[in-house]
């Protein structure tokens, strides 16, 4: 028998990702990976695992599991309830799985998406360099589409003596509920070149999240931002960019997101505060701010150097 | 092109461009206003340049109408040096050389069968053509491929005719077929997969226009040129068997 864990219940949208698959953005190929990587990247940590290492993304949690491995969890992002054989368990650490363990999390109370590693990481194929699961494109994971009841988690059995943190440090636990969340703007694409009044549009009050969001962008709601330009050429799209369709209603692209696009731009939100986003519900609120390239990049190589 | 004051521009003795910033780790080169075949070879050419001398950094080069997208890797390269890089490179590129470099061109055979095309007959209506007369003119001409995009494998080609511009359908298709050949505003396709999409649809490739074990992945790329080849029903279903065959 196949090593790993079995889906009993597969939760609503529950993916093997990675950080992401790069370098073939002008085939038509978006970038998928982790939503929340702070997140992601804390789970492969506690386990001492490549941050790379591919884990499950589980969308609002409800997700049930049954081991046949002796190995090591780690559980982050999303609050729920976390139980092994009925037992409660912590978020944010690391829990010891014995073969025919029941691994059951509860609906999700505050963020949006949980993550789970196993030590050495889901034994998936990747595909163009990846795992990450791109539903749209039957790209990654286990044949392209979500997870679902039945199906094995290949992952090592592993029987070692556990050597790393078995706690994220509390000072490091994000609040989810903390609202507005700051979207900080780097501008760029036309910001210079939408009319005087659209910028002030955007930082002038909170918007609010509608429930149209996903992994390939959110739909905010609030002050029409009016760029007054017209549709312009279809161009690259990157992460996180700030897009003004003609009803002024932004829309942030995400991990998912469309290769190229011809909306307006006004930049690209600074991905640390993307990782956040990825974590709020329908209905809770964000503020635009603007941010410098310059102190966005010292912030991004900074995030990269506390996770290398 | 609109002088932006926040971004740098060159002009020396080329071309005008102009970069500016699109994210904390990207670039996005502007290299002219209105789409041509001319500028679809010179940032054909500029891509290749681009890949051939900074080899270190650059994770995400992607080529559109007027623009490149440039990402990098934030670990290996500021952006200050990556703009420092791209102008010397830039202001070096021969344009010159653009339109002499040779281009792939691909022929996609097509079945404009109605059985295929549910969309023509309305076009005729519209466009007050008859069906052979759509296929004629949708298949005499050498499309440029502008840019890649939306979904893996989907190529905006242009111009299409002015006689066949129509706007998109006021209602997308939940599901068009996979290689169904379309048309909406300026441009014509096939649709590489089976996707939600609101082109009209008049007629049907047996070619995979997207196949991830292959090197590139799409078949057709930016800056290559397109000509659609007319099939019989009986021709199509004999191309259909052998690829089918063919794994």
């Amino acid at each position: 028998m196949q090593q790993g864990l079995t889906v009993i219940t597969p939760g609503p949208l529950t993916l093997i990702q990675d950080l992401g698959r790069f370098g073939l953005q002008h085939q038509g190929l978006t970038s998928g990976g982790a939503m929340d990587e702070v997140a992601a990247r804390w789970a492969n940590r506690l386990l001492g695992n490549d941050a790379n290492a591919p884990l499950l993304e589980i969308t609002l949690g409800h997700l049930e599991v049954v081991a046949n491995v002796a190995s090591w969890i780690a559980i982050t992002g999303a609050e729920c309830d976390l139980r092994i054989n009925g037992a409660a368990k912590c978020n944010w650490s690391v829990h010891s799985v014995m073969p025919s363990d029941r691994i059951k999390l509860g609906w999700s109370r505050s963020g949006v998406r949980v993550y789970l590693a196993v030590v050495g990481g889901f034994r998936v194929v990747p595909e163009l360099g990846s795992v990450a699961t791109v539903v749209r494109e039957q790209m990654g994971g286990l044949d392209g589409k979500p997870i679902e009841a039945g199906m094995l988690l290949p992952c090592d059995d592993s029987r070692i003596t556990f050597n790393g943190v078995p706690a994220v440090p509390f000072r490091y636990r994000p609040d989810y509920d903390e609202t507005p969340l700051r979207l900080r703007l780097i501008p760029g694409y036309q910001f210079s070149a939408v009319e005087d009044g659209a910028v002030a549009a955007l930082l002038s009050e909170p918007y609010k999240i509608l429930p149209q969001s996903d992994r390939m962008g959110y739909r905010l709601q609030g002050a029409p931002v009016i760029s007054g330009l017209n549709a312009i050429h279809s161009e690259g799209v990157t992460y996180g960019v700030v897009q003004v369709p003609p009803d002024g209603q932004p829309i942030v692209l995400m991990k998912d997101r469309q290769t190229i696009g011809g909306y307006p731009k006004l930049g690209s939100i600074l991905p640390l505060d993307l990782y956040q986003l990825s974590q709020r519900r329908a209905g809770q609120m964000v503020l635009f701010e603007l941010i410098s390239l310059q102190e966005a990049q010292q912030l991004m190589v900074k995030y990269a150097q506390f996770f290398d | 092109m609109k002088a932006i004051d926040v971004n740098g521009s060159g002009e020396q003795d080329g071309f005008p461009y102009e970069l500016r910033t699109a994210a904390v780790d990207a670039l996005i080169v502007y290299l002219g206003d209105k789409p041509s075949e001319k500028l679809t070879c010179q940032i054909r050419h500029c891509v290749d340049q681009v890949r051939q001398q900074l080899t270190e950094g650059i994770v995400e080069l992607v080529p559109a109408y007027t623009s490149i997208l440039i990402q990098y890797d934030l670990r290996t390269i500021s952006e200050v040096e990556l703009r420092q890089r791209l102008s010397l490179l830039l202001d070096q590129c021969d344009m010159g050389e653009a339109e002499q470099v040779p281009r792939q061109r691909i022929v996609l055979p097509v079945c404009y069968d109605v059985s295929l095309a549910p969309d023509l007959m309305r076009l005729s209506e519209v466009k007050q053509l008859s069906p052979d007369e759509i296929v004629t003119i949708h298949s005499d001409k050498c499309y440029q491929v502008f840019a890649v995009g939306f979904s893996p494998g989907f190529a905006y080609l242009g111009e299409l005719d002015t006689r066949l511009q129509v706007s998109r359908l006021d209602t997308p298709r939940t599901t068009v077929p996979a290689g169904s050949v379309a048309v909406a505003n300026r441009s014509t396709t096939v649709y590489p997969q089976m996707t939600p999409g609101g082109w009209w649809l008049i007629g049907r490739c047996p070619l995979p226009m997207f196949d991830k074990s292959r090197t590139p992945q799409s078949l057709i790329q930016v800056g290559d040129e397109v000509i659609f080849q007319p099939l019989s029903l009986d021709e199509y279903k004999n191309w259909r068997a052998e690829s089918c065959s063919r794994g």
